[in-house]
């Protein structure tokens, strides 16, 4: 039976107490994978800066793109005839799979046996808002469940005390489609994401206010569910029960939050692992963080670094400038989190996903008005690198290539929705029975496409 | 167009029976009109049947007995309008029955003809086909398990039988084959062996592909082998004609793997000891109860018996008397077990060594020592065990090397070396140490 036939009627109280208590979704298969960590470089890093190597392409630096590449194709700024661009980074293999990998990732470089790339991903969408909203929702449009909420929706949570799908953003600023990449559109919304913040309190107003103690807080809370509870007695609208779980949800956080978010109980070896600050909302506290939110059993954590659209338009908008600071900023966290869950047995269970929501051009792009000296590529919808590692994926494994440019992908190519269908594959889920009914029809993440990148599966 | 001679002729009938027994209807009149359309129908019929046949394509012996039972209905149904027509009713006392029963027989067999054999049966409802055991007369057999299914007798004989063994059995013989069994098979016929080598160069094998028309095409009447009985019968011939191996003994390309799966439902993807092993599925009474001993349990999925189970470190439960439940109340479906962070003592260890379909095995920061590996070495299908933050030492190495199933072995933070880890990895190849950072650092 599918699973949304199962949850379409979880709307009734006693469905919602399942007879093994803690979880209440099964998996439609055994998954290798029990949560996810996805680290999502916002902006959309350089694919040929740091992955996908192409001595051609540095032998075409400087010459102008054929009309070929060009023909036909809308770009989000590149217009007239640009020039090829070259690699700005210095590739070397590394690991006995021998895996590409540039100079600005030095601590990344050592771990990449146990990282499978996937170089030959594509998207439909150009431009960053559409491009996450369909990463992460199926859609380019607003209104469809993120793939946490699918996630959470499907499997439920091991943790008790704490969402089981938590976002935490760094770079400054949140990803440009805002919070509908972590919203639960028509699921409940007890599967949306839940912010957490790295620097000062965790989850704005957790905090009782003055004179408020804990059992008063308990009382109105009491309060307010009872007479929640009447009203759903008198309209039956589900939400109602969602609002009631939140509310219990919330008071349960005000003690596990703190708890689970104060980094500073890591020991020093782990801070120098991750190169981690305690107090600042940094790419590396939140990768501390999640492996800590993973450790309670927290189902999606999605981490949001802003900062790589590497247009050239300005000093932290190049690949001469800030991609190199971004590259630094996550390249020994990423790293560390990697190990860290590898040496605490973790690794296998949880799956890590690495990437941006589209790829760059080979291309330099030619924007004008713009310091020469910056150096710069457009978004480009038909290639582009991601990272998985961990559980339910092979380590060690390169799958799909792109041609002698590294301008589309020319074997083995894996389109967004495949990946989502791989993603809910490694955690046992179908994604063609993951269903949710509304407005008429069963609706999923997939939509009506996607296929399991099976050679990848472990 | 053969319809209407059946309506007609049936009513006719129906008129002439209503007549004999109920003449105050005032039907007479009618019948011998009613028989005459349907005797000149009937005659169009026939010619057009005639003419269908010459087209081809039509088994030959049901054709045979079609086109004469039908001229004989012809007949029949000029003979009924000419006697009646002549007021002697005599003849349609026998004739009547007769050629109702003509009508059924005749177009059951036009509907074999055109629908195919069986038709029927096929559409028709549960009860026939269980009267006639159509489905197991037709139905291709399925299997499940790869080991079990013999690739001749299971998948190539039953092929053979339908296409082959009708004349080559012991009794006919046709060209000094008799293909029923094995001895005889590889003894050929008049002609020397049919199975020589590869493929190509086996008589069996070649004439089944020949171009249709040619005089030594195989099977020379009746439904041709399929694409995929081709197939199946090269690939069990390029394996080297064996008798007596399983599908898993042999090498599977990946289009037969395809023609396996949708032929025969069999799914021959390496599947993972949990997969293979068949235990009993859990009452929902057992989760409730081993909830209330303090233990998260989740099935691994919806089709699987099998369980993930977490210690929920609840201060006010013991862990012991709670292990001792699950050993006795889940011994075979424990695939997962997480007691990490628990105070989990060795002999707290005899109970989960108990549990020997463990896969997954957690005692991360528990106080676990080498005896207490020495219990656990005796499960056999664990292939990740977590042992990071215990009390183990190089001692334990001895016992650790006896999992001969372990793929992932973690011993962060315990007195286990590199040295010995290294001679781990060495003994099984497949099994990963993870040793992790030096704390030092």
């Amino acid at each position: 039976m599918a699973l949304g036939s199962i949850f379409a009627c979880r709307n009734d109280q006693e469905h919602l107490s399942h007879p093994t208590g803690t979880v209440e979704g099964i998996s439609h298969y055994p998954g290798k994978a029990k949560r996810v960590i996805y680290l999502h470089m916002a902006g959309s890093p350089s694919q040929l800066e740091l992955f996908d190597y192409k001595p051609t392409l540095n032998d075409l630096h400087g010459k102008p793109c054929p009309d070929s590449l060009l023909k036909g194709r809308n770009f989000a700024f590149i217009s007239g005839t640009p020039e090829m661009l070259g690699h700005q980074g210095q590739f070397k293999q590394y690991g006995e799979s021998g895996a590409w990998v540039s100079h600005y990732l030095p601590h990344f470089s050592s771990v990449v046996d146990d990282v499978c790339f996937l170089k030959a991903m594509h998207t439909d969408e150009f431009n960053h808002a559409p491009a996450q909203l369909f990463l992460y929702s199926g859609s380019p449009r607003l209104g469809r469940p993120s793939m946490g909420s699918w996630i959470t929706y499907g499997l439920g949570s091991e943790a008790q005390d704490l969402p089981g799908f938590v976002v935490l953003v760094s770079g400054g600023l949140t990803p440009s489609a805002g919070k509908s990449v972590w919203g639960s559109g028509f699921l409940p919304s007890v599967y949306q994401g839940v912010q957490c913040r790295s620097e000062g309190d965790p989850v704005l107003f957790i905090n009782n206010p003055d004179g408020i103690s804990r059992d008063i807080r308990r009382k109105t809370i009491d309060a307010i569910n009872h007479l929640n509870k009447k009203e759903y007695e008198a309209v039956g609208d589900p939400e109602i029960l969602t609002r009631i779980a939140q509310y219990e949800m919330a008071f349960k956080m005000q003690m596990s939050v703190p708890e689970v978010m104060d980094i500073n109980r890591e020991p020093q070896y782990i801070h120098n692992l991750y190169g981690t600050e305690p107090g600042k909302a940094s790419f590396a506290n939140n990768c501390l963080l999640a492996r800590r939110l993973a450790e309670q059993g927290v189902r999606f954590i999605q981490l949001f670094h802003w900062g790589w659209d590497s247009h050239g338009a300005s000093k932290d908008e190049a690949l001469n400038g800030g991609f190199v600071d971004r590259c630094r900023e996550v390249d020994k966290a990423m790293t560390a989190l990697l190990t860290d869950l590898k040496q605490r047995g973790m690794l296998d269970e949880t799956l890590v996903v690495w990437g941006g929501e589209f790829g760059r051009t080979p291309m330099r792009e030619n924007r004008l008005g713009v310091d020469p000296e910056l150096i710069g590529r457009d978004h480009h919808t038909d290639a582009f690198t991601i990272w998985m590692a961990g559980g339910g994926v092979k380590g060690g494994m390169t799958f799909g290539e792109t041609d002698e440019i590294g301008y589309a992908g020319v074997k083995d190519k894996v389109h967004v929705h495949d990946l989502q269908a791989t993603i809910l594959h490694t955690l046992g889920l179908d994604h063609e029975k993951l269903t949710y009914q509304f407005q008429g029809r069963d609706f999923r993440l997939t939509d009506v496409h996607g296929k399991v990148v099976k050679p990848i599966i472990a | 167009m053969v319809h209407f001679p059946i309506g007609i002729i049936v009513v006719g009938i129906i008129l002439y029976y209503i007549n004999r027994y109920r003449p105050e209807w005032k039907v007479a009149q009618a019948i011998s009109p009613v028989f005459f359309i349907g005797f000149v129908s009937a005659l169009l019929a026939a010619l057009c049947g005639w003419m269908l046949a010459k087209e081809g394509g039509y088994d030959t012996n049901t054709l045979f007995w079609h086109r004469w039972l039908g001229v004989g209905i012809v007949l029949l149904s000029f003979g009924l309008w000419w006697w009646h027509s002549k007021d002697n009713l005599k003849p349609a006392k026998y004739g009547a029955p007769l050629l109702v029963a003509g009508i059924l027989v005749t177009g059951h067999l036009g509907g074999n003809l055109t629908h195919g054999e069986g038709f029927l049966v096929e559409k028709g409802p549960e009860f026939l086909k269980k009267l006639t055991a159509y489905d197991e007369k037709t139905a291709i057999p399925t299997f499940d398990d790869p080991d079990s299914c013999n690739v001749y007798h299971d998948l190539i004989y039953p092929v053979l039988e339908s296409k082959c063994i009708s004349c080559h059995n012991s009794k006919l013989r046709k060209g000094g084959l008799d293909m029923s069994n094995t001895e005889s098979l590889m003894k050929g016929g008049r002609n020397g062996e049919v199975i020589e080598g590869e493929s190509a160069s086996s008589e069996i094998f070649k004439r089944v592909v020949l171009d249709p028309s040619s005089r030594k095409y195989m099977p020379p009447k009746g439904t041709p082998m399929s694409y995929r009985e081709i197939k199946l019968l090269e690939w069990w011939i390029d394996a080297g004609a064996h008798f007596d191996k399983s599908v898993s003994q042999t090498e599977t390309p990946k289009d037969i793997a395809g023609i396996l799966l949708s032929r025969h439902k069999l799914d021959i993807t390496p599947k993972s000891f949990l997969e293979k092993t068949k235990v009993p599925a859990l009452e929902d009474q057992v989760f409730v109860e081993l909830e209330k001993q303090g233990f998260a349990v989740q099935p691994l999925a919806m089709t699987s018996p099998f369980i993930d189970v977490r210690w929920k470190r609840v201060d006010s439960l013991s862990l012991s008397n709670a292990l001792e439940s699950l050993q006795s109340m889940a011994s075979e479906q424990v695939a997962w077990l997480d007691l990490g962070e628990s105070p989990l003592s060795d002999a707290d260890l005899a109970n989960v060594a108990k549990c020997k379909n463990l896969v997954r095995l957690k005692l991360q920061k528990t106080p676990v020592s080498d005896d207490g590996v020495k219990i656990l070495s005796q499960l056999k299908h664990l292939e990740s065990l977590n042992l990071y933050g215990t009390k183990i030492t190089n001692s334990a190495a001895e016992h650790l090397s006896k999992m001969s199933s372990l793929r992932n072995l973690y011993v962060w933070q315990t007195g286990l070396d590199q040295e010995n880890a290294e001679n781990l990895e060495t003994s099984n190849p497949d099994l990963e140490v993870v040793l992790g950072v030096s704390v030092g650092d």
